[in-house]
């Protein structure tokens, strides 16, 4: 018998507890308002840290300094591209130039802004 | 001859036509009313028109007894309802949004997102209000959601604190949103100085790919360990966006926005329309109901609008809001960013605002189904 009155005070009561200890809703507002900023808070910070990572504005490069052996990839890039000089026209080559040299130095975005301007290479 | 007329007497006894009342009627004509401003001014129409002929056929008198009802266990119209009543139509309408939202604005600009936070005032100031008028907490809290300005999100906590007046505070709730053009525009100019209103904001960042995957996976985990209780919302939502996001679950994605959300919405419309039978609608707590909703949209749309006038404050220049952006932070999605869109270009023609504006309109989204799981774990 007490068990039943337990459960049927317990399931009627959780507002009804609330209505005694905050009448007015204040209470409850004023936690309700604080975890709704917090939530968007981190989604704000966390966000806008993964996007200063990505817009370059925070460099990996800058805070993590380079091993040794990636001194060479510059160098790599231009050889490579003299070894296609007689090959292609230079146009291609400074494009392709340029792409090993982004790939190596790992500044490659996911989205580029689409355009490339290239002086005429003679 | 005489078994005949019996027979015909008891079959009038039966029909519409003989058990018809006034609220009744009423009711009708609400539905009627709903479907003509869906057609004729095409607000909501994907909403309102379910719901103006389910409110028709919730309001078709009958003799109770025939397992027809909607409020009648077993009835067709009573299976379908358990999806409101049980909460599982919101959920998936809101895995339809999520294969369907671009968040790219509010990734681009996450500062946004505190626009969004601050217009969910609008549920907290209708709650107190609705206490203060004799509701108790939970169908204060009910009340309060429609602020938040998403039907789903009121459908889901109102099934869960308040079954009884559901059908009052989802069709408030989709009628406020209807009328978002309406009521945001006058109280955004009368906030806003016309210099404020010809600010012009930065074009956003593009958004990488990675990001954009990132977002749902890191945005669930960080808002569901927060607040549980919002989880179903906020775990549909963010799950529809990974399917849209990945790349290789096209065609899930498409299901998700295409079929899946149709499918739901003609449920819920009709069946929230067909809730509202006149002997549970009519009555002076929907009355309260209604002015409540009002109020909450109001306080909603005034704090975002305050909101993103406060963050100019500290805002440098050539980064400031427009603070015509911060209606959208009611999650009415597109909508409210649409008016932002429209009020802005009255001033500025070429000042488009519509990207910026969505930023704080999906964080409208993420904040009532946070604010709704925070009502709920409270009050539920």
């Amino acid at each position: 018998m007490v068990d039943l009155l337990t459960l049927l005070t317990a399931a009627s009561t959780k507002s009804m507890m609330l209505a005694e200890r905050d009448p007015h809703g204040f209470i409850m507002t004023l936690t309700a308002v604080a975890v709704v900023f917090s939530a968007l808070i981190i989604l704000y910070i966390f966000f806008g840290i993964l996007g200063a990572f990505n817009s370059g504005k925070i460099n990996l490069k800058k805070l993590c300094p380079r091993r040794k052996n990636s001194n060479n990839e510059a160098e790599t890039a231009a050889a490579i591209t003299m070894a296609l000089n007689d090959e292609l026209s230079g146009e291609v080559h400074a494009a392709i130039g340029m792409a090993l040299n982004e790939y190596l130095e790992n500044s490659v975005h996911d989205q580029e802004s689409y355009i490339i301007t290239i002086k005429r290479n003679k | 001859m005489e078994t005949v007329f019996e027979s015909l007497r008891e079959f009038i006894g039966f029909t519409g036509f003989a058990n018809i009342t006034f609220q009744h009627i009423i009711m009708v004509c609400i539905g009627i009313f709903f479907i003509t401003v869906a057609i004729k001014k095409e607000w909501e129409p994907l909403l309102l028109i379910p719901i103006g002929f389910g409110m028709i056929i919730g309001n078709i008198p009958f003799v109770s007894g025939l397992n027809i009802g909607i409020y009648e266990e077993g009835s067709v119209m009573n299976i379908l309802y358990q999806g409101v009543q049980k909460g599982w139509y919101p959920p998936l309408i809101f895995l339809g949004i999520g294969a369907m939202t671009d968040f790219s604005a509010l990734i681009s600009q996450p500062r946004l997102m505190l626009i969004g936070a601050a217009a969910q005032f609008g549920i907290f100031g209708a709650y107190i209000l609705a206490m203060y008028l004799g509701f108790t907490p939970a169908e204060a809290g009910a009340i309060g959601i429609i602020g938040g300005a998403d039907g789903p999100t009121a459908i889901f906590l109102s099934s869960k604190l308040a079954p009884e007046m559901m059908g009052a505070i989802a069709v408030s709730a989709y009628s406020y949103m209807a009328l978002v053009p309406v009521i945001q525009k006058p109280i955004m100019l009368m906030l806003t100085t016309k210099k404020e209103r010809l600010i012009r904001m930065a074009p956003p960042r593009p958004v990488s790919q990675k990001e954009k995957i990132i977002f749902p996976i890191a945005g669930f985990i960080l808002t569901a360990m927060i607040v549980p209780s919002g989880m179903p919302l906020l775990g549909m939502l963010f799950f529809g966006n990974l399917l849209k996001e990945s790349g290789v679950t096209r065609r899930l994605a498409e299901t998700a926005r295409g079929p899946l959300i149709d499918v739901v919405t003609i449920l819920i419309g009709v069946t929230v329309g067909c809730s509202t039978q006149a002997n549970v609608f009519l009555s002076g707590k929907s009355i309260k109901i209604f002015l409540l909703g009002l109020i909450s949209f109001v306080i909603a749309t005034i704090c975002g609008v305050l909101f993103a006038k406060f963050m100019n404050l500290f805002a440098r220049e050539g980064h400031k809001i427009n603070p015509l952006i911060g209606n959208a932070g009611v999650s009415a999605v597109p909508d409210s960013a649409r008016v932002s869109e429209v009020v802005g270009r009255e001033f500025d023609k070429n000042n488009h605002l519509l990207m910026h504006a969505m930023a704080p309109n999906v964080a409208g989204v993420i904040g009532s189904a946070v604010a709704a799981g925070i009502l709920l774990s409270f009050l539920g």
